[in-house]
């Protein structure tokens, strides 16, 4: 706003409706007019902050706070239904459920987002250069793609991690792995869209090259149903995530994570179901609010529901 | 404007004048698009040239290869389908058409610059208009961003826009202003050819005159040649040196304003100057050309017009006319009814 002011030697106030008037401050004002979508915003956010402060906490306390409260063993306790000591009670060793869904938070929430940004990134490339030069290397990049969507997500993921071996960096590589093609298809379509468009003949006829007009042209106008894509896609993910925790192909135990917190607590479901409840809720909440997101994401980046 | 002399000396004079600069030069083009339903012959045996400083005015119904024309030019004919099946454009001596990608982009926007159709879909709609017309200038000259964006506003002001605005996204703007920034992204480089495809038929017919003067104002002051594509003409008369009718893909007529527009020789030229509501006579029905242009995947074997012509004979069916001279200068006209032959007949007949 600085700069805007020096250039056109303008008064702060219109220097501000100026720069009041940008794109993403549009669709934030559209956004904000979902309430589902504040709510699942808040959520959101709130999770993150849960994510980030466990990593300040073991920081601070040097781990001893996770030692001897998330990952200790308190037999004594053992599968003590919720009381106002621990008010989402304990699991079958004694720890404290409510901090453990709190510090698998970062696990099911950073995997899954690292999961879906290599798919965007991959995925995204591999889309975006087959929708523009199309032809033969459209047909071949999507044809590995139709492949890759042939089998099932969570197969896939299975049969990489099996083959990679179990570990978090597997997990993440083979989640990220089954979101490929579903990215590229997005980012495919969107791109091809948009390549026929007057404006890029236009910029061709100014003598853009190809590169300028991918990344300065193409890919600003695909945004949208990128980002709303990507969106989805990290719930997506996150589901994968604790879905291979759960089949004890991803997170191990001692570790917090939602998803083997639910594998571990499955056998104990008949004598003291309030074991599940934890995990099971958290990865509800996370998934609809995420998911909600997206939506709201969707109705305010769509122009056709411009006012 | 030369055509405003009257005068058949001073025309002369001007036209010699004139093929001494010339300064893009089309010479026998053949442009096809191969589809499905067979190859659309888009233009056939297309000469054409483009003077300093003057104005081509090329006329021709929708479909009749206008727009391949221009952008043949550019070289921006997606293929596949479209395809340059062969002729020569030469831009001050050298060809486009043998030009590498590198040196096809220094000369796009910078040498030759062309204004879209519709101004509603020609600009990018996420990037601040200030920025595309700096985009322009970057991309040609050795300037700092800085620098290109300062003389994008200076570009702004001159189109009559307050350069304040371009930090505004083309959807604020309305139209014709949008046809304006247009502009001003096509003469930010002082091209030397500025190719003007229907610059006025999707803006309001109240702003349609205003910008129509501007691109001539503009083009007078950094004295630029242009080629304006279009069909409506009354736009042709007012702004056009000299005219190319061009009907399925054949230019039929060409010669000076002058010439057009007060001995029009072509059946089809004459037809389209005959639809024109006169001022001075009342008429009750407009005259209209009957019929459809013709398929442009089977062209007639003779004349594409004779369908449709009131004049044409038998041999119009099968011969394909050549671009007669009528008289010593540019004026030609592709009709049998000027063919040296028939002339010549006609002439022994009158004795």
């Amino acid at each position: 706003m600085k700069k805007l002011r020096r250039i056109f030697s303008l008064s702060n106030d219109e220097a501000k409706t100026l720069t009041e008037r940008t794109i993403s401050q549009e669709v934030w004002q559209r956004y904000k007019k979902s309430r589902t979508g504040m709510v699942a915003l808040v959520i959101v956010l709130l999770l993150l902050f849960i994510a980030i402060s466990t990593y300040v906490v073991d920081i601070v306390t040097n781990n001893a706070f996770y030692d001897n409260n998330v990952i200790n063993i308190d037999l004594i306790n053992k599968l003590k239904p919720p009381s106002w000591q621990h008010i989402a009670g304990n699991d079958e060793y004694g720890r404290d459920i409510l901090l453990r869904v709190i510090w698998g938070t970062r696990l099911s929430l950073f995997l899954g987002v690292l999961a879906v940004v290599i798919a965007l990134i991959i995925g995204g490339t591999l889309g975006a250069i087959s929708g523009f030069y199309g032809k033969q290397v459209d047909s071949v990049i999507m044809r590995l793609m139709d492949i890759l969507m042939g089998v099932p997500t969570i197969i896939l993921a299975i049969a990489i991690v099996a083959s990679l071996g179990v570990s978090i960096m597997n997990l993440v590589i083979a989640v990220a792995v089954s979101a490929v093609p579903g990215q590229a298809r997005v980012m495919r379509a969107a791109v091809m869209s948009i390549r026929d468009k007057e404006f890029i003949e236009a910029a061709r006829a100014s003598g853009a090259s190809d590169l300028r007009l991918i990344f300065k042209y193409i890919l600003p106008n695909c945004l949208s149903p990128v980002i709303v894509n990507t969106t989805l896609g990290v719930a997506a993910s996150i589901l994968n995530v604790t879905s291979l925790s759960f089949i004890g192909l991803g997170v191990q135990a001692p570790n917090a994570e939602w998803g083997s917190m639910l594998s571990a607590a499955r056998s104990y479901i008949r004598v003291s179901g309030h074991i599940t409840l934890g995990p099971g809720l958290a990865i509800f909440l996370t998934i609809m609010s995420i998911n909600l997101m997206g939506d709201a994401l969707r109705d305010a980046l769509d122009p056709r529901l411009k006012r | 404007m030369t055509h405003a002399s009257n005068d058949n000396t001073t025309l002369k004079i001007n036209i010699m004048n004139d093929h001494n600069q010339e300064i893009l030069k089309i010479k026998n083009l053949f442009v096809h698009y191969e589809t499905e339903y067979g190859t659309v012959e888009a233009l056939n045996d297309v000469s054409l040239s483009i003077f300093k400083g003057k104005t081509l005015g090329i006329v021709g119904e929708t479909g009749a290869g206008k727009t391949t024309l221009a952008k043949s030019i550019l070289r921006i004919i997606k293929s596949p389908p479209g395809r340059i099946v062969s002729g020569s454009i030469l831009f001050e001596g050298t060809e486009i058409l043998t030009m590498s990608d590198k040196e096809l982009r220094a000369l796009r926007g910078s040498q030759i610059s062309m204004i879209f159709q519709d101004p509603m879909t020609s600009l990018n709609p996420v990037m601040t208009v200030g920025d595309q017309i700096a985009e322009v200038i970057y991309t040609h000259e050795k300037i700092s961003k800085k620098d290109a964006f300062k003389k994008a506003l200076d570009m702004l002001n001159m189109v009559g826009i307050r350069p304040e605005r371009g930090k505004d996204y083309p959807h604020q703007f309305s139209g014709g202003m949008k046809q304006r920034v247009i502009i001003a992204i096509a003469l930010a480089n002082s091209s030397k050819i500025l190719i003007a495809d229907e610059p006025t038929s999707a803006l309001d017919v109240t702003i349609q005159a205003q910008v129509l003067s501007m691109i001539v104002d503009l083009k007078d002051k950094i004295k630029t040649s242009m080629i304006l594509i279009t069909h409506d003409l009354g736009v042709v008369a007012q702004t056009c040196d000299y005219v190319a009718i061009i009907y399925a893909g054949r230019i039929v007529e060409y010669g000076t304003v002058y010439n057009i527009f007060k001995d029009p020789k072509h059946p089809y030229t004459k037809g389209l100057i005959g639809s024109i509501p006169s001022l001075v006579y009342d008429v009750e029905r407009l005259q209209s050309i009957k019929g459809l242009m013709p398929d442009p995947t089977k062209l007639p074997k003779g004349c594409s017009f004779c369908p449709r012509c009131d004049m044409a004979f038998d041999e119009c069916q099968t011969i394909l006319p050549d671009l007669y001279n009528i008289d010593d200068e540019v004026h030609s006209a592709r009709c049998l009814l000027f063919s040296p032959e028939r002339i010549e007949n006609d002439r022994r007949r009158n004795e």
